[in-house]
């Protein structure tokens, strides 16, 4: 047998540099979300956190009532109802949140942030802030920002006006 | 059923502001690594049913075009290294792809302790098919002119995952 292929179509064929870039580029994407995520699930670790569960009870430290309806969290973290349920499954089991029933709709129910949630995103957040190094400066993760904004234009996320990286000062708010 | 509550036009934007707001600390790194997770939830979700159709994921379409991109056979060991995957999985992927007859794995005949794959005729047809497919989506990334792309490319490939 000989170890050399023999000679089929290109795998490229018909296709040209634009589209071996834009390969790339998708390649880079996932390849990067992966990396990033990995980095601040590093740094939740030692607060029994993943970066999605962090997300949720961030979320909630947000809200006046420290709760919101599971659907809400849904539409607010881009994710889909199954995974709401099962964050909040596992953030309740560590109680750091709990599921109660809306006041005036029963059908409803929200997730609300325990004494002991709270205890644990302060903390978190505070790592983030300070220890997340992406491998990029600040500049160039505004940049990143910026060319997603676009991606989410486009796949009608967003609107157009939409506010996006450098469009936005942090001392113009609070 | 759940009912559909008011969104603010952008959560990311809005998690951006409340972050700030909130006097959470530097904002950059956070907002980047959120919507690096975003962009790929989008642009794996466009090219995920075409891939479905080829019995494909995103990752195991990297590992087959990156063996058919080869004229020769390839180490396992550099597969993994060239597309910076960890040896578990390139030797997952691997194994997915040969059980669907995509790729073939052959013993070195000099070094026994080296596997070798290749492209079988179908994976290298099944690669050039779903490349072509994903090129009329633009992979995905519609919104990105070719500048965008490779802009993008320059910066994602500076991120690194695990400990800083």
């Amino acid at each position: 047998m000989s170890p050399e292929v023999e000679a089929g179509p290109p795998v490229w064929a018909g296709l040209g540099e634009r589209d071996r870039a834009a390969f790339a580029a998708a390649s880079a994407l996932v390849r990067s979300a992966g990396a990033a995520t990995a980095r601040i699930d590093h740094i939740l670790r030692g607060f029994g956190l993943t970066f999605a569960r962090y997300e949720v009870l961030l979320l909630l430290s947000w809200t006046r009532s420290g709760s919101m309806p599971l659907g809400k969290v849904r539409d607010r973290l881009l994710i889909h109802q199954a995974a709401v349920t099962n964050l909040v499954d596992r953030l309740e089991s560590d109680g750091l949140v709990r599921r109660v029933p809306h006041i005036r709709d029963r059908r409803t129910t929200l997730a609300e942030i325990t004494s002991q949630g709270r205890k644990v995103v302060i903390p978190a957040t505070r790592q983030i802030a300070t220890q997340l190094r992406l491998g990029i400066s600040d500049e160039q993760a505004e940049e990143v920002f910026a060319l997603v904004q676009k991606l989410r234009r486009s796949a009608g996320e967003i609107g157009a006006g939409e506010i996006g990286a450098g469009e936005i000062g942090a001392g113009e708010i609070g | 059923m759940m009912e559909p509550y008011a969104v603010p036009m952008d959560p990311i934007a809005e998690g951006r502001r409340n972050w700030v707001a909130h006097g959470c600390g530097p904002v950059e790194q956070v907002t980047a690594a959120t919507a690096l997770t975003r962009a790929q939830q989008i642009a794996t979700g466009r090219m995920a049913p075409l891939l479905a159709e080829y019995d494909l994921t995103f990752a195991q379409l990297e590992v087959l075009v990156a063996v058919a991109d080869h004229a020769r056979l390839v180490g396992m060991g550099e597969l993994g290294a060239m597309l910076g995957l960890h040896p578990t999985t390139t030797a997952r992927t691997v194994a997915r792809l040969e059980r669907a007859r995509y790729v073939e794995r052959v013993d070195d005949t000099g070094d026994r302790r080296v596997t070798r794959v290749r492209a079988s005729a179908r994976g290298l047809a099944v690669a050039h098919a779903a490349l072509t497919r994903l090129r009329d989506i633009g992979f995905g990334l519609d919104g990105w002119d070719e500048a965008d792309t490779r802009r993008f490319t320059g910066l994602a490939g500076l991120v690194r995952g695990g400990v800083s």
